[in-house]
């Protein structure tokens, strides 16, 4: 390993840039400081293909509500034996408060050959005694075998299913981490929270419940040609809490792009809800009684934040993978 | 073979949901006041828009001036553009929102209203299938809580089909035979579980958080008595003066507004001892053991134990300030206090002798409301004393509720260099740094709370009663008193005398 890019002079370049952060500070004319937050520390690996700086902007915007030390770890299709890193500040200063709020960044570059290296270099650069979230953007973890080591690490990973081209191959990677003993969640199931809190919804009323054991068909509506991984782990949550009975379909539906969640129906003798999307809103319809609330929005940013507040187990989410 | 409904709803997840409010409609007197249109119809926009109440949610606003529905939910359109915040107006949703706003005009003291008012309940429950379940929130003027709660009584609307819950603001009495009253009252009609007096300094997100602070973190528990405690300072400062209220604020006065409700309830959640779990039944039943244990003053112990003030003119930057009793609509002769100060002491084991000092008023240097606990300094320095003796000063922990919500811990550090020289340095948290979140407002806490049946937030009537009674002396004494109060220039940190009753017990106010 090069000295450059041990964890003691990543420290090392940390420390000093927070000395240059105050002393920048502390020649304005305000001088109140710079504020260091730091909640945990967040490993991002991606790949060279991903766009640096929409992952610049997700991380820019997650800081103020989940502030870490990230560590971007890119790796580099290069066959040329490259480990680099630099190290800069996020910052921030909140809507009428005069001090700047700042996180550590650490990007990491790592060629192929260097991967070995990684896990020992990470270890060194966790932040003591907070929890460590690994999220694998861009990155599969079948196609870099020496990154498993680095799986050991984190108290947390996230994975996105619906990266992958073909949804059985997502779910498939997502069911092996499971199985491996790993914390493991996945961003198309976090798209689902609006959806379930739906469902939820329709049973938040005493007299919907006593219709339950009446549902006889559930609908999930998709867009694209087949059901995207959402769906299949939205059929796994309504299975273990609906009757046995229930007969459960997927419906694909046109729709202007993507393969998403549309919209699902439940019904059954004297009972009938439903939930879509029109526009922002959500519509959730109970036998004939509307009530249209915000669908939040889903940027990858928006899943994270979700996440990242859940650092322990999410057993229902263990329960559909299972 | 019939399908066994599990008792809850089977699909709820506590981890990702956020809670939500059964169906039900929601009774507002004084819907045309300002508490609603700043603050209840605020929160409960922004509690649709979350999804937190469901699609059968209604309210039926009530005041004296005849409008119809329409009007009324043109009224609280105009009041949400003014008043919502950090929540967008979609028109959507406002459709959606306004199909469940009714109005209902009529004289809370006329029995023959609560006939009408039955007649809307049944027609909203008809359209909106609210299932019988009603929350009636009382935000008029004090002297109306007791013709609604009795006019409610002769329709018999504390009974229906559905839960039936009666939400009152403060002041709850103005003085302890008053609340006693009042009480009574009430419970003519309504039990006490289906009273809900609202405190909003309790639905404040960092006065809950020093419930998780103190009960979820082991450190502090050992340090968090008279051993290692000297003394604890609470102050509630505003930088306004009464604003146009000056008429309610006459009446009313510092100590009643601010120290009988909300800064005794901060200082029980600040003593309170720890709870065997967080329900309401634990919580409300620490605090009150916590508020029955504050010595009650002798009258003669009020001059030495208990500060009020006036804020007098002043010019405060390129302002010129009026005093109180320059205020519109104050009476010039008036011995209201727009400052109060006392020192509270608590007879337990855990607080004996440590004494807690509270202080609020109007016009002081800035806003701010804080709590800091004034540890005992160490037994003994092996440093030299420096000219400011630095080295005598106790450590400091300081609960920020407002702004700046968070906690600081003060301590001494060596200052970089040769020597021995010790420099107090503050361990920082700030909750909006570390969660940048949108808190919800302490009315969306309270009315959710309210409509799921959660009174943890709420004063009980014991609560209200031993807070009376604390303060209950100091008001007979000052009320007896012809003097005129001690004038403080506006921007200041209030009255001499104030500074005057800490010295006395070798103390000094803190700085916020």
């Amino acid at each position: 390993m090069p000295a450059s890019v041990q964890p003691e002079s990543i420290l090392k370049d940390l420390a000093r840039l927070w000395v240059d952060l105050g002393q920048e500070e502390a020649a304005t004319a305000v001088g109140n400081g710079v504020l260091r937050a730091c909640a945990m520390t967040l490993v991002i690996a991606t790949g060279e293909s991903d766009d640096p700086q929409s992952l610049g902007e997700t991380i820019a915007d997650l800081m103020p509500q989940h502030p870490s030390r990230v560590i971007v770890l890119r790796v580099s299709a290069s066959a040329e034996d490259a480990l680099e890193s630099r190290v800069f500040a996020q910052c921030w200063k909140p809507f009428g408060r005069r001090q700047q709020i700042c996180c550590e960044q650490v990007e990491i570059i790592a060629s192929p050959s260097r991967f070995p290296d990684l896990p020992k270099l990470i270890l060194g650069l966790t932040v003591p005694d907070l929890p460590v979230v690994l999220w694998l953007r861009g990155v599969v973890v079948g196609e870099h075998p020496e990154f498993r080591q680095l799986l050991g690490l984190p108290d947390k990973m996230i994975v996105d299913s619906s990266r992958f081209d073909d949804p059985a191959s997502g779910l498939d990677n997502v069911r092996m981490l499971h199985r491996r003993g790993w914390n493991v969640a996945d961003l198309e199931w976090t798209r689902l929270t609006p959806w379930r809190e739906s469902v939820a919804h329709m049973f938040d009323d005493q007299r919907n419940r006593q219709a339950f054991g009446d549902i006889q068909r559930a609908r999930i509506s998709h867009s694209g040609a087949v059901p995207p991984v959402s769906a299949h782990y939205l059929r796994a949550w309504l299975i273990r809490a609906l009757p046995r009975q229930v007969e459960l379909s997927f419906q694909s539906v046109p729709a202007e792009s993507g393969s998403r969640i549309r919209g699902i129906a439940l019904d059954g003798r004297g009972f009938s809800a439903a939930a879509s999307l029109e526009g922002n809103c959500a519509v959730v319809t109970v036998n004939r009684q509307m009530q249209r609330s915000a669908f939040p929005a889903q940027s990858e940013c928006e899943l994270l934040r979700e996440e990242l507040s859940i650092i322990g187990v999410d057993t229902i989410f263990r329960g559909c993978l299972e | 073979m019939l399908y066994q409904m599990p008792d809850g709803n089977p699909f709820v997840d506590p981890l990702r949901f956020g809670r939500r409010a059964p169906p039900g409609a929601i009774v507002i007197f004084g819907a045309n006041g300002d508490l609603t249109k700043r603050k209840l119809l605020p929160a409960l926009y922004r509690l649709a828009y979350e999804s937190r109440i469901p699609p059968s949610f209604a309210v039926i606003g009530n005041s004296r001036t005849h409008m119809s529905d329409d009007h009324f939910r043109q009224k609280m359109r105009e009041a949400l553009q003014q008043f919502l915040e950090d929540t967008p107006l979609e028109s959507e949703l406002w459709e959606s929102f306004a199909r469940g706003l009714f109005y209902i005009a009529g004289d809370v003291n006329d029995l023959g209203f609560y006939q009408k008012l039955e007649a809307k309940l049944a027609e909203v429950q008809q359209a909106r299938q609210t299932g019988g379940n009603v929350l009636f929130y009382l935000s008029t003027q004090p002297s109306s809580y007791q013709p609604i709660a009795q006019g409610l009584g002769s329709a018999r609307l504390q009974e229906g089909s559905g839960w039936r819950r009666i939400v009152i603001e403060k002041p709850f009495g103005h003085d302890l035979e008053s609340a006693r009253e009042l009480n009574r009252a009430l419970h003519c009609v309504f039990s006490e579980d289906k009273v809900y007096r609202i405190d909003h300094y309790l639905g404040k997100e960092t006065v809950q958080n020093v419930l998780a602070f103190r009960f979820s973190n082991g450190i502090f528990e050992p340090l968090w008595n008279r051993r290692y405690i000297s003394s604890v300072q609470i102050t509630a400062a505003e930088s306004i003066g009464v604003e146009g209220r000056g008429a309610y604020y006459q009446e009313a006065g510092a100590l009643r507004d601010m120290i009988q409700n909300h800064l005794l309830q901060v200082m029980a959640t600040i003593g309170m001892e720890p709870l065997p779990s967080f329900d309401a039944d634990s919580v409300r039943d620490e605090r009150a053991k916590f508020l029955r244990s504050i010595r009650i003053m002798n009258p003669e112990d009020v001059p030495v134990y208990a500060v009020a003030g006036q804020y007098g003119p002043a010019r405060i930057g390129t302002e010129e300030a009026p005093g109180f009793l320059q205020e519109p609509g104050v009476d010039p002769c008036t011995r209201t206090d727009t400052y109060a100060a006392l020192t509270l002491f608590v007879e337990n084991w855990r607080w004996a002798r440590v004494p807690f000092f509270v202080r609020t008023g109007k016009r002081l240097a800035k806003r701010v409301t804080d709590i800091a606990i004034h540890f005992n300094t160490a037994p003994h320095s092996p440093f030299a004393r420096d000219d400011n003796d630095t080295a005598a000063r106790p450590n400091l922990l300081i609960i920020r509720i407002q702004p700046d919500e968070g906690i600081s811990l003060r301590f001494l550090s060596k200052y970089p260099g040769a020597g021995m020289r010790l420099r107090p340095v503050s361990m920082d948290f700030n909750y909006g740094s570390s969660f940048g979140a949108r808190s919800p407002s302490a009315y969306e806490t309270l009315l959710l709370d309210a409509m799921i049946g959660d009174p943890t937030l709420y004063t009980r009537q014991d609560m209200v009663e031993a807070s009376w009674k604390v303060v209950q002396p100091v008001l007979d004494v000052w009320s007896s008193q012809k003097s005129n109060l001690p004038v403080y220039p506006a921007g200041t940190w209030g009255p001499k005398e104030s500074d005057e009753m800490l010295a006395r017990l070798g103390q000094e106010w803190r700085v916020p």
